[in-house]
This record gives structure tokens, C-alpha cells and sequence, in this order.
């Protein structure tokens, strides 16, 4: 990369203008600290990074980045944690990385059951806080020390989705600062004095501009301020721990929390249980845990996962539904809803775990459904792995889904790490209304594996996508490319691209390729 | 492998995928960037203020200061993809680290990594690469010529036992060496902890002598900084006074020193007990050799030495992928709930997942606004439970501590365990 | 070919209408929203009918606006700029009812009083707003975000997935709807963007020819309670605490007039009774239960309820105004549509305009305060407004609803409450309350307070309706 060329001593003479020395970034040793994420692709693109790296301290120094970016025409993404994807996409010259370390504002309304949330807060910071006040927010399996905003603007699942949504039902009022430089507000932020408390309109949704199951990557624009929704928490102000890291215990109190374990002879009746539960509109926290996902969050080391896995041990519960009975009400509840549960059981064939293994897997990770900890151990036995393709529809659907998406990976992808077929997560929504599933699967963090895996691959299903329930695999495949596919939304959605980015400087080789659409458009036009 | 699922499953083809062993480079290439190394065990986190673990990427904000950055650094430099003309800030960025080794802790939740001994490969290979850090070559010249860390005079090493009825080892023999350390032996605030810790051990029976001026540095510091040669010549240089003087126990009230004797002496065959002052005092309590007899009404929060916790497992050769993180938790403990009068309230952050000081990994010599940073972010988390009194058990703690108290003009009091028993007897 | 036979070309001669009657009554609703007459209606049988009339449309740069029934209140189905109304009310059919997913697919005709009827033979039913119109659209009344009486999280946000003809004629898809891989198709987010950018846009983005809703399980016991309260300030905290405990199904208030509005069948002797003996304000909770140990949960639930009263000092009732079997009258109202005589919104008066907006429950009182206080200037008695408060989510907010009555025929009644609405709507606007879904007039004043999110929408509408055919001028676009 250029560094230290005319453009580039501008630029950052205009970024410290606007931020001062201490938060502008371009030396060497800064930025390659900014080269890769867990999305390995980046690692291949780590002889290229971004260039700057700067950290605005509000709102106005965002709008500020942004109005130079437009002005120098250089290219910008944001980050908060960068765990996933937001380096992967900073191959292009100039790339300035927006970190938000110093925007970490965070105030709970406990009354109206809502959190005020700037970028860089964890969810472990806003649960800290809710817990205090007898509220909660859920948090995805990336772990509770990611960003709330961004897993919200992202994805977000998580077990107490089936009670409090998913992400982009959790999402009320928003600050986002647009790809030319203005501020939006959304929902009742967008109307002085009445606070951010709700997430809708004004008129139509422009929430959903920007989220889908997945989020636009800040393309479309910067989200700076969110709030969120809390849930109430019938559970105490802290979490009560046991033992010491790695072998960490968490057991909620017995009196208004209870876990079952229930294995299933078959996939089908699991799916058929689930429905069950959900009809009944009991528990605080359900979903499928699927014997890979066991195996790499209980296991403490690389040498106890292969001891389990080769002993097959997880994999005798291949179809076992997680659920975890709150008491919201009283500890009355919880006894109503455990003989519901317990009649469920027998009706549909289920069998409660051991208590052997109940007891070995219950205490050090069931609640990291509760608050997420072991999300990244995923990493542990290869140094990488890929999230898969999520689908979301019918709980019944995933039944088709998991044979559709495991024949695309056999047909693109090198063999995962021992469990590709074990991994068969489900989680559902609204009391399974609707539901989730995504097969992930760690592989070895090496040249050829993550061009298979996340290089080609991506491009291949992108475009084999059209009758595929795979479908909205997430990673590197831009909308123009599966746009065809689904009755050309791209297209629209490049015109408003176009409209408030006109010099496409946010985030350009993510959400969507500009460049490629207009290399089309010089096309169809030659021809016609 | 095939499955039922139709396609071969894959074993790992590396077998550092299999089994950890200790390789830098493979350390370095696997961080995944899941940032954990910065955060507390989220489990554990009680208050959004106190949920950091990391001092380095608290201050200095870009990840290059976190472990995770560090990682991107040591593989560009094994690499050969970045050197340190590359950037004049690279020293400083090794550098501006306590070696507190809490991302380290936090990372072993997750992974089977040794990335804190990275950093310190890191350091000793840029000394190695003849890239030395301004700052801490007065400390290491000094450490040569004087054998001390604080920039003394090595004559004046003995000067905090004068009058003190002690064994003296360079004349006697003697089971139990109380090792002072540098901090305590030229800290004069500092004197009459050390003092106290000798005077309970003999009151309590104990047959323990000091190397009084003959003391020499445990040369731990030095090996944070990435000075291993001095630290190899410390080290082989106390064992041979204490075998000559017939030592069985090393006994020493500095964390430091505790994890440099304990762990990295192991390295060089030392044989002898080595045991912490708390862990003594808790061992003669609970034999009823030491009585707390007078009531002490304090509300006091007690701060875990990184030396004394979660770097006792993080020793090179020590880890053990999947094992706690174990340290000397309780045992201090003990002795303050032991105390009649005494309501010891813990901070957010404790134990394997506690606050640093700030005083470690040549912080305090180097980068003293740093040190102070992160020691005033500590006396707000024991403000914060209200205690009147924050207690620690190493003498760079208490340092960083109540020199942090008094440039905020604050009111808690600093006191190392020694003290709060003597009130106590 | 004129405007009226090319439309017979495409709907059939029998659903194609420009009679001076006919556009009369398009060209007006029972908001205020300035009257303006149609060109044509067409009746169109089938999404294909509606396409061709939108590319129609574009070719002829004419406008169209969708109307989905009969009834409509705050004038999204009155042609701003004249041109074509597409009524899609012969579009009536239920096409799935799957109770597995709870869901039901219906076409934009589909009205609350057949879709409830046909769900509760399956034991289902749509999660409704207070007594809907039974001619009302069950689609619109989703796509308008209308709030629902049961404030659970799980029930809320009831459009799943839905089918849409595009402004430029196009078809296209919202949610999983979008994937043909799919089997049912259900998922209400999925590529960008999501069915939420189409709810509220009173039809200037598309016109939708399907949805999927959330429909639930009818309770097979229910036992409603009461609570009454002489003050506005003394309604919030109740519902709070009985919200943080998860508690109930139906949860809302209303006040003396509504409550009597909504109870009477004689007008007006039985209506005066009842409003007089009513307390000012009832907090009405009906607590519920499924399938499974039903007693049990009601009990369990019941239970709770009297400890949060007990806190509160407050006492649930099985009614209130000492009017017997009001639980079990009040029951029968709650899963469906208005049934009686004349709508009750407008047996007061004859017409009833609506000022509603959210806000959070702590700050209802100080917006009743400034209604009463706009109505008092203006000599409207505040003991005939209407109020209807429905806490949502698990009362993390609270939609206020303010009617106020006048007789249509009496052109200076009319006139007063019409400044007066604008004047409260304008006093709501400035104190704070938020107005999701700005009908008419409210537009102008919402968005020249959201000049950023007006300019957004405005590069939207561009972008998918380039030659702004569908309900132009509706939402200042």
C-alpha cells in the first residue's frame, strides 16, 4: 500500500484535524493490528490492510470522518469488536477503519424496559446493568464480550429469542449517521422530545433498510447511537459463579430457573417437541444444541474435545432440545411450567439426559445461553471456522434444510473438522412462530482451507442460491450477486446506495459492489 | 472418515490442532481476533464500568495495544512482514504492557494459547534483535552494577533490617530465607511491612534469616522485560546462596519474586519450598501459631497480585490447557475474614480475572502515567464497594496504589495483609 | 381507448366503475383529509389484474391507490391526486390456515370478521386491535401497525411475509417469501429489505396481494379482571409491575367514555348509565391459558396479581360500576370484531377523529392533561373524550388513543373539532408524543420535524416508485 504518498499525508493531516494526534492512526504496527478477523479471508488479504485507523469520540466526529471521506474520496468501514467481517473488506486504497473504543455510552431506562447503547458497549455491560434493575438482554454465542450494537445491527440468535425476539425485533430507536455525511434518526428519536423508546417509522420502516437476518455491514449507514430493548429478569443481580476459568460453573437459582436436557430418537421428533413447547408458550430460553456445539463448549482443551468426540460421547444426544423454565411470575411458574414440560416429554417420546451428563454439561455451559461465554472456543480446534448458512422459515423446514446445506458444502467446500455433521443448530422465534438454523463448522485456519472454505466457496453458492433454502449465506457474497436470484431487490436498493453514497466510500467492497453494477450497466448499455 | 452425511470428515492434519505444545508462530497465527483478551470473564462482569481486563487496550484504545494486536504484531515480525524501522512506535507498543497476563487468563477460557508468553518472547527477541527500550536501560545498568531494580546503591540493600534481630544467612545457616526484594529493600515507606513479615515469622517460631546487603535481585523483573540473560544470572546466583546457606524454604512477601522464584527457578532445577508470606501466615493461623486477638472494625476490599494469581499458571512449562487458573486466593483471605471486626467486600474484578496494579512488565519505570492510569482505575473499583481500606499482598502493588491514592487526593488507604494483622495482634 | 376501457381490458367490464356515486364515495372517509375524487375504481380479481393496472399505470403516469375494504378512517385511501383506486376487496380469500406455524394467509379483502370466524373453528385467532370494524382488513390492519390488545412480545409484530406488486408493476416479495427454495415461506426478515419497510407506507410503495400473519392459539379459560382508578396517575404503575411479571394476555385502559361506548347498546339512556356509574379509568387484564393444566396457570397467574396489588394497595375486580356478568360480557369482546349496531365509535356522535400516537405509560398523564386542556380552550367537554390507552410489549410504551365526537351533519361542530384535532395533534407532536404512522395531515407535521428520515424516504420512493404512481402525496412523498 501507498503509504506516505500526497493522498494519503492529506488525508490524515484533514482525519487529525478533526480528531487530534491521540486518535488517528497510520504507522505500521497500528494498522497491522487491524489486518485480519475471524473470517479468515482476511488473513489471506493481510498483506493489505487498511490504512488508518481512527476513533471518534461521538457522534459529530463520525459525521466529520465521513464528510472528509467524501470529500478525499477515500473508503471507510466501522468496527466495535472485530471479531467478524468488518477487516476482511478493507482491500482498497486509502481504507480508513472507524474503531468506536471511545463510544461507550450506555443508560438503561429500567421503567420503560429499554437500554440507550453506543457502539463499542459489550452485551456483558448491558446485562451487568439490566441485572441490576431486574432486566436482561439476549445475547448471540459470539459472547457476551461483543459489541450489543453491532450483534444487534448484525445477526443476533440466541436461546431467549424464543421469548424476546430476534435481534431485529429487539432494535427501537436509532442514530445513524449516512454515507454522505447526515445524521438520520429513526423511530421516535426521529421526533424531538419523544425519546427513543420505540423502533417504528416514522411511516414506513427504515429499519429494515439496513437489517434483514443480517445487517447492510454499515453501507448503507453508520449506526452511532441504538436502543434496545431489556426483558425482565426474574433472577438475581449477579451471576452466581463457581471455580476458576476455564472450569467456570454458573447455576442460576433452583427456585426460578430450571434446565431440562431431552434427547430425541429422531430429528422429526424433535422438531415435532419443539412445536409442543412453543404451542404451550412455556420457558424462558429453548433451542437445539446440536452435538457439536456441545462438544466445543464443554470441552476445556483441544485434548479433552478429541478424547469426547472420538468417544462419540455427545454425539449419543444428537437430538436434544435445551430448554431452560423461567419463573417470570413466581416460583409457582416454574412448577406449572415444569409439569407442562414433563408431559410434553412423554407424549412426544423424549428422554431427559443422565443426570451424569446432565451434571457435566448443565453447570459450566447451559448458561451461556444466558450470558455468553464459550462462543469462541469454536476457534479452538482449527483456528477458524465458518458460520455456515443460516435459514430462516418453519421449523418444519429444517428438516429439508440440513441434507440442502450439507450437499453445499460437499459440493464446495474441503471436509470441515471432524463434526460437519453434527452441527445442526435451531433455534426458534415468537414461541415458534417462525425458527433458525445454521450449521457451522470449525476448519483449519491454513492458505488452502480458507480459500475453499470462504474464498470460492462464497462465490459459488452465492450464485447457486435461486431454489437453495441455504440461502442467505452471509459472508462475502454481495447483493448484486444473489440479487437475480430474488426478484432483483438489488436493484433498488443500488439506486438508494447510489443517492446517499455518491462517491461509494461506505464500506464498498461489502453489502454491495457498486463497482460491479456500474461495469453492468456500462454493458447492457454497449449492447443495447 | 465418511458419515452417513456423505462426505469425509477431516481430522486435524496439523497436530498442534490435536494437542497444544508450546510454538510461538502457531500461537501468534491462531489468535482469532474474538477479542476476549480484552474483556473479563464475562460471567463475571457486575458493573459496566468494571469490565475490562486489559490496561493497555483501556489507554491506549487501538487494538495494537491488546493482546490480540500483539499477536498480529509477533507474526508480521516472525514473518519478516514488519520490522521495527517499519514503525517507530513498535518498542513503545511491545512495551506499554504490565504482563498482567489477564488476557492471557481470559484467552486460556477459550483457546489452548500461551499468548502472554508471546509477548514476553517478543520482548526478549527484540533484545535479542538489539532493539532496547530507552527507557529501562538506566533500570537494567543499574540491575547490573548494583544487583537492584530500583536504581540503589547496592550497599544500601540492607539497610530496612537494621536493628532487627534476624538470622543473618550469609554467616548462619538457616531453613527459611525471608527474601525482602528490590521495591521493599529501597522503599523506605515500605520498610516496616518487611519488618512485620519477619518479626510474625519469628514470633510464630519460625527459623528464618534474610541475605541482608547480600541480597541480590530475583530477577523477574528484568525477565518481564524481556532481559532473560540477567534474569538466568540472578537466579542461578540465589540459588547457590540459599544451598550454601542451607536453605529449605524461601519465603517473601513480594509477588513479583513469589512467581519468579516459584515458577521460573523450577526452570533451572531449584528444589526448595517456596511460599508466599500469605500463604505462611495462613498455614501458622490455621496451626494456631498466630492468634488474632484485638478487633479491628474496617470495611476492607482485598486486590489480587497479578504475580500471586493468575500468573502462577501461566508460567512458561506450567500451563496445562483446561487446568483453572489457579493462584493464592484464599489463603489471604482467610486471614482477613479471620480478623474480628473485618468485613472484607470484593470488587468486580478478583482472582483470575482481577485488575491489574499497573506496576508490572517495566510500566512503572517506563511509561508512569500509564502505571498511574491503571492504578487509579483500581482505587475507583475499591471506592466503588465502599470499603475504607484496599489491601494487598506485594509491595509494587501497594506502591502503584497509594501513590495513585494521593495524586487523586483520595481517601483509601493502602495497607499490605502484614499490616492489617499486626493491628490485629 | 380511455382511462375506463383500457381498465375493462385488464379487470372485465363488471369491475371497472366511474359512476358519479361511486367516486363520491372513494373520494372521502371519515377523517378530515381534504376529499378528492378518483378517475376510475377497479375491482381486480387477482395479483395479475393488480399488476397490469400498476404497469397500466406507469405507462399512463397516472396514479393509483390500493384501498383493501369499505371502511377507512384516516384517509390513506383517498386519492390525493386523483387517478385509479384499485379496490382489492373482491381479493377475500383465506388461502392457508396452518395451525402447526401459527399462521394464516390471506389475500388484502380478507376481513376481521371472517378471518376470525374461520380461525376459531381451528382454534386460532389473530391478535387484535379493540374492537376492529368487522369490514376491516385484517392485511392492512397489520400493515398499518395497528396495536394489538395482547401486549406479549411473542404476539406482537404479526406480519410475517407477504406478496407485493411493485410500484413499477414488478412482483416481488418480502421475507422468506422472496427464497422459491422455501416450503412455506414464513420468516419475516430475510435479504434487505424486510416486510417492515412496506408497513405504515399507506400504500405508496406497493400494493400488497398476500400476507402470512401471526395468528395464536385460542386460551381455552380466561378470567378477566378489573381495575379501577379514579386517577390518571395511579393507571401506570399496576400495569407495569404486571407487565415485568409477564402476567395476562389482554391488557389495556380505557377510560368512562370508551369503556360505556364500547358496553352500551342503547344509545342514549344506557350510554349516559353507564358512563356515569364507570370509574374514570379501568385497567382491564384478562388473564389466560392454553392447552395444557389451564386451572392451574390461571391460578398460578391470579396469584401473582394479588401480590402486585397488594403492593400497590390496589383491588383487581371481577367488575366494575357494580354492573353484573361484566367479565364474561367483556370476554365475548375481546377476540373479535365489533358486532352491534354502528360501529361504537361513532354512536356518540356520528363520527369519532382519533388523535393517536406513543409514548411511554409515566407520560400519559401529562399528554391527557394537554388534550384536556386543548379540548377546554376550545369548549369541547373533556368528559366526552375518549380515551384508550393500550400499553405495548410488555408496557415498554403505551399507544394513546384520543376520540373526539361531533355530529357530521352539524358543519360548525365539525369545524371546531377539526382545530381542535389539529391543534392537539400539533400540542401531542411538540410535547413529544410519537406519531408512527402519519396519516394526512400529521404527515406534514411529523416530518418537518424529521427532515432526515422525510429525505430518506423521499430517495426510497424514488428508487422504487421512479414515476411516483403509487398513492402520491400520502406521507409528503
Amino acid at each position: 500500500m501507498p503509504l506516505g504518498d500526497e493522498k494519503h499525508k492529506l488525508i490524515y493531516k484533514e482525519l487529525v484535524n478533526v480528531l487530534g494526534f491521540d486518535y488517528v492512526a497510520d504507522g505500521a504496527a497500528i494498522v497491522r493490528a487491524y489486518s485480519r478477523d475471524m473470517f479468515a479471508v482476511s488473513v489471506l488479504r493481510r498483506k493489505r490492510g487498511p490504512e488508518f485507523i481512527v476513533l471518534p469520540g461521538n457522534t459529530e466526529d463520525v459525521q466529520r470522518i465521513v464528510q472528509l471521506a467524501n470529500r478525499y474520496k477515500f473508503p471507510f468501514s466501522v468496527m466495535s469488536g472485530g471479531w467478524m467481517l468488518p477487516l476482511m473488506g478493507a482491500a482498497k486504497q486509502y481504507w480508513c477503519i472507524i474503531d468506536f473504543k471511545r463510544m461507550n455510552g450506555l443508560k438503561i431506562d429500567e421503567k420503560n424496559m429499554c437500554a440507550v447503547i453506543e457502539p463499542s458497549v459489550t452485551h456483558a455491560q448491558v446485562q451487568a446493568e439490566a441485572m441490576k434493575v431486574g432486566l436482561y438482554n439476549g445475547i448471540p454465542l459470539v459472547g457476551a464480550h461483543m459489541s450489543a450494537l453491532a450483534n444487534h445491527a448484525w445477526h443476533g440468535w440466541h436461546g431467549t429469542a424464543y421469548r424476546s425476539g430476534f435481534s431485529t425485533r429487539n432494535i427501537l430507536g436509532m442514530e445513524l449517521v449516512l454515507p454522505d455525511g447526515e445524521l438520520l434518526t429513526t423511530g421516535s428519536l426521529a421526533s424531538p422530545e419523544a425519546g427513543s423508546f420505540w423502533g417504528e417509522g416514522p411511516g414506513p420502516d427504515l429499519r429494515n433498510l439496513r437489517k434483514g437476518i443480517v445487517g447492510d455491514d454499515g453501507s448503507l449507514g453508520i449506526i452511532t447511537r441504538m436502543t434496545i430493548k431489556l426483558h425482565p429478569w426474574p433472577g438475581p443481580r449477579f451471576l452466581p459463579t463457581e471455580g476458576v476459568r476455564p472450569q467456570k460453573r454458573c447455576q442460576l437459582p433452583t427456585n426460578r430457573f430450571k434446565w431440562y436436557f431431552i434427547n430425541y430418537p429422531t430429528e422429526k421428533a424433535l422438531i415435532d417437541a419443539m412445536y409442543e413447547i412453543g404451542k404451550a408458550e412455556i420457558g424462558g430460553s429453548m433451542e437445539r444444541f446440536d452435538p457439536q456445539r456441545m462438544a466445543y463448549e464443554y470441552a476445556k482443551s483441544r485434548q479433552e474435545y478429541w478424547q469426547l468426540f472420538n468417544e462419540r460421547y455427545w454425539q449419543s444426544y444428537p437430538n436434544t432440545i435445551g430448554i431452560c423454565l423461567w419463573g417470570f411470575a413466581s416460583e409457582r411458574q416454574l412448577k406449572y411450567e415444569e409439569k407442562v414440560l414433563e408431559q410434553i416429554i412423554e407424549e412426544t417420546g423424549g428422554k431427559l439426559w443422565p443426570d451424569e451428563a446432565y451434571q457435566k454439561f448443565v453447570p459450566y455451559v447451559a448458561n451461556s445461553r444466558t450470558r455468553s461465554i464459550w462462543g469462541p472456543r469454536w476457534c479452538r480446534i482449527g483456528g477458524s471456522m465458518q458460520t455456515g448458512w443460516l435459514m430462516m422459515d418453519t421449523l418444519d423446514s429444517v428438516l429439508d434444510y440440513f441434507p440442502t446445506v450439507w450437499e453445499h458444502m460437499n459440493r464446495y467446500t474441503p471436509p470441515y473438522l471432524e463434526g460437519q455433521g453434527d452441527s445442526a443448530w435451531v433455534l426458534t422465534f415468537d414461541f415458534c412462530h417462525f425458527a433458525g438454523a445454521d450449521n457451522a463448522g470449525p476448519f483449519e485456519k491454513q492458505d488452502e482451507q480458507i480459500k475453499g472454505v470462504l474464498g470460492e466457496a462464497m462465490e459459488q453458492i452465492g450464485i447457486d442460491t435461486k431454489n437453495s433454502m441455504a440461502t442467505f449465506e452471509v459472508a462475502t457474497t454481495p447483493v448484486n450477486v444473489t440479487g437475480p436470484a430474488f426478484a432483483n431487490f438489488h436493484i433498488p436498493l443500488a439506486k438508494i446506495k447510489k443517492a446517499i453514497d455518491p462517491n461509494n466510500v461506505s464500506n464498498p467492497t461489502r453489502f454491495i459492489d457498486m463497482d460491479a453494477i456500474a461495469r453492468a450497466e456500462q454493458e447492457k448499455a454497449k449492447s443495447d | 472418515m465418511a458419515t452417513e452425511k456423505g462426505k469425509a470428515l477431516s481430522l486435524p492434519t496439523d497436530d498442534w490442532n490435536s494437542k497444544y505444545y508450546w510454538d510461538m508462530r502457531k500461537v501468534a497465527w491462531n489468535c482469532a481476533r474474538c477479542s476476549t483478551c480484552k474483556w473479563v470473564d464475562v460471567w463475571e462482569v457486575k458493573d459496566a464500568r468494571f469490565a475490562k481486563i486489559c490496561p493497555s487496550s483501556l489507554y491506549y484504545l487501538f487494538d495494537a495495544y491488546s493482546n490480540q494486536g500483539r499477536m498480529d504484531l509477533a507474526l508480521a515480525l516472525i514473518d519478516g512482514d514488519l520490522t521495527y524501522d517499519d514503525d517507530p512506535e513498535l518498542l513503545d507498543i511491545i512495551y506499554k504492557c504490565n504482563t498482567c497476563g489477564g488476557c492471557d487468563a481470559m484467552c486460556k477460557g477459550v483457546q489452548d494459547m500461551e499468548p502472554l508468553r508471546v509477548m514476553l518472547e517478543i520482548r526478549a527477541k527484540s533484545i535479542e534483535d538489539g532493539q532496547l527500550l530507552p527507557q529501562l536501560m538506566p533500570i537494567i545498568d543499574n540491575l547490573r552494577k548494583e544487583d537492584n531494580m530500583m536504581m540503589g546503591k547496592k550497599a544500601d540493600r540492607g539497610k530496612w533490617a537494621e536493628g532487627l534481630e534476624v538470622k543473618d544467612l550469609t554467616m548462619e545457616q538457616g531453613e527459611v530465607v525471608f527474601h525482602a526484594g528490590c521495591r521493599v529493600c529501597y522503599d523506605e515507606e515500605l520498610w516496616p511491612v518487611a519488618r512485620g513479615m519477619v518479626t510474625l515469622l519469628k514470633n510464630a517460631g519460625v527459623d528464618v534469616g534474610i541475605m541482608g546487603k547480600d541480597e541480590t535481585c530475583c530477577g523477574g523483573r528484568a525477565f518481564q522485560m524481556g532481559y532473560q540473560g540477567e534474569f538466568t544470572k540472578y537466579a542461578e546466583n540465589n540459588l547457590e546462596a540459599w544451598k550454601n546457606a542451607g536453605v529449605k524454604t524461601v519465603v517473601t512477601g513480594c509477588a513479583d519474586g513469589y512467581y519468579a522464584i516459584k515458577r521460573l527457578y523450577t526452570q533451572l532445577g531449584a528444589e526448595f519450598e517456596v511460599l508466599h508470606i500469605v500463604e505462611y501466615i495462613d498455614r501458622l493461623m490455621k496451626e494456631g501459631k498466630i492468634k488474632f486477638t484485638r478487633n479491628v472494625p474496617m470495611r476492607v476490599t482485598y486486590h489480587d497480585p497479578c504475580h500471586l494469581g493468575r500468573r502462577l499458571a501461566q508460567a512458561p512449562g506450567f500451563y496445562v490447557p483446561g487446568a483453572p487458573m489457579m493462584g493464592v486466593y484464599e489463603p489471604p483471605r482467610d486471614i482477613i475474614k479471620s480478623i474480628p471486626g473485618v468485613e472484607l467486600v470484593e470488587m468486580c474484578r478478583i482472582k483470575e480475572y482481577s485488575w491489574c496494579c499497573g506496576g508490572g512488565g517495566g510500566v512503572i519505570d517506563a511509561y508512569p502515567e500509564f502505571n498511574n492510569f491503571t492504578a487509579t482505575e483500581r482505587i475507583k473499583e475499591a471506592e466503588a464497594t465502599g470499603a475504607e481500606a484496599i489491601i494487598t499482598a506485594c509491595p509494587w502493588c501497594q506502591r502503584s496504589l497509594t501513590d495513585a491514592v494521593t495524586d487523586v487526593e483520595g481517601k483509601m488507604k493502602v495497607i499490605d495483609i502484614v499490616e492489617l494483622i499486626q493491628q490485629a495482634m | 381507448m380511455g382511462l375506463k376501457q383500457d381498465l375493462v381490458e385488464i379487470v372485465g367490464s363488471e369491475y371497472v366503475s366511474d359512476d358519479p356515486a361511486t367516486l363520491e364515495k372513494y373520494s372521502k372517509d371519515s377523517s378530515f383529509v381534504q376529499p378528492r375524487k378518483p378517475s376510475c375504481v377497479a375491482y381486480p380479481a387477482n395479483a395479475e389484474e393488480v399488476q397490469r393496472v400498476v404497469k397500466y399505470a406507469n405507462e399512463h403516469l397516472m396514479p393509483v391507490t390500493p384501498r383493501s375494504s369499505s371502511v377507512s378512517f384516516y384517509g390513506a385511501g383517498i386519492p390525493s391526486e386523483g387517478g385509479i383506486i384499485v379496490d382489492l376487496s373482491r381479493m377475500n380469500k383465506i388461502l392457508e390456515i396452518d395451525p402447526r406455524n401459527k399462521r394464516v394467509k390471506v389475500e388484502p379483502g380478507v376481513t376481521w370478521a371472517q378471518v376470525q370466524e374461520a380461525l376459531e373453528k381451528e382454534g386460532l385467532m389473530v391478535s387484535n386491535p379493540l374492537l376492529p370494524h368487522p369490514a376491516k382488513s385484517v392485511l392492512t390492519s397489520a400493515m398499518e401497525r395497528e396495536p394489538i390488545l395482547i401486549c406479549k412480545t411473542e404476539y406482537s409484530e404479526t406480519m410475517l411475509t407477504s406478496e407485493l406488486v411493485m410500484p413499477d408493476g414488478e412482483m416481488s416479495w418480502t421475507g422468506t417469501a422472496l427464497s422459491k427454495g422455501m416450503k412455506v415461506q414464513i420468516c419475516p426478515d430475510a435479504l434487505i429489505p424486510g416486510a417492515r419497510l412496506w408497513q405504515g407506507a399507506q400504500g405508496t410503495l406497493g400494493i400488497m396481494t398476500w400476507a402470512n400473519i401471526k395468528t395464536e392459539y385460542l386460551p381455552t379459560r380466561d378470567k378477566v379482571f378489573f381495575i379501577a382508578c379514579d386517577r390518571i396517575e395511579d393507571v401506570a404503575e399496576p400495569i407495569y409491575r404486571i407487565q415485568r411479571r409477564m402476567l395476562g394476555n389482554e391488557c389495556f385502559v380505557l377510560n368512562s367514555f370508551n369503556l360505556a361506548a364500547v358496553l352500551a347498546k342503547k344509545w342514549p339512556e344506557e350510554f349516559e348509565v353507564l358512563r356515569a356509574s364507570l370509574p374514570p379509568w379501568t385497567i382491564i387484564l384478562c388473564l389466560s391459558a392454553l392447552h395444557r393444566f389451564p386451572e392451574e396457570k390461571i391460578a398460578y397467574e391470579e396469584e401473582a396479581l394479588m401480590e402486585v396489588a397488594s403492593e400497590l394497595h390496589i383491588e383487581p375486580q371481577r367488575t366494575v360500576g357494580g354492573i353484573p356478568g361484566l367479565a364474561g360480557t367483556v370476554l365475548k369482546l375481546l377476540r373479535k370484531p365489533w358486532s352491534g349496531d354502528g360501529y361504537w365509535k361513532s354512536c356518540y356522535k356520528g363520527s369519532c377523529h382519533d388523535i393517536f400516537f406513543h409514548t411511554t405509560l409515566d407520560r400519559v398523564p401529562e399528554f391527557t392533561e394537554a388534550m384536556n386542556g386543548v379540548a377546554a380552550e376550545y369548549g369541547y367537554p373533556t368528559k366526552d373524550i375518549g380515551v384508550y390507552l393500550q400499553p405495548l410489549d410488555r408496557a415498554r410504551a403505551c399507544f394513546c388513543q384520543f376520540g373526539f365526537h361531533c355530529d357530521p351533519e352539524d358543519a360548525r361542530e365539525v369545524n371546531l373539532v377539526r382545530n381542535l384535532f389539529m391543534e392537539a395533534s400539533e400540542e401531542a407532536i411538540s410535547m413529544g408524543g410519537f406519531f408512527t404512522t402519519p396519516y394526512g395531515q400529521w404527515a406534514d407535521m411529523v416530518y418537518s420535524r424529521a427532515a432526515s428520515y422525510s429525505r430518506l424516504l423521499k430517495i426510497v420512493k424514488n428508487a422504487y416508485d421512479p414515476n411516483n404512481v403509487m398513492n402520491p402525496g400520502k406521507l409528503g412523498l
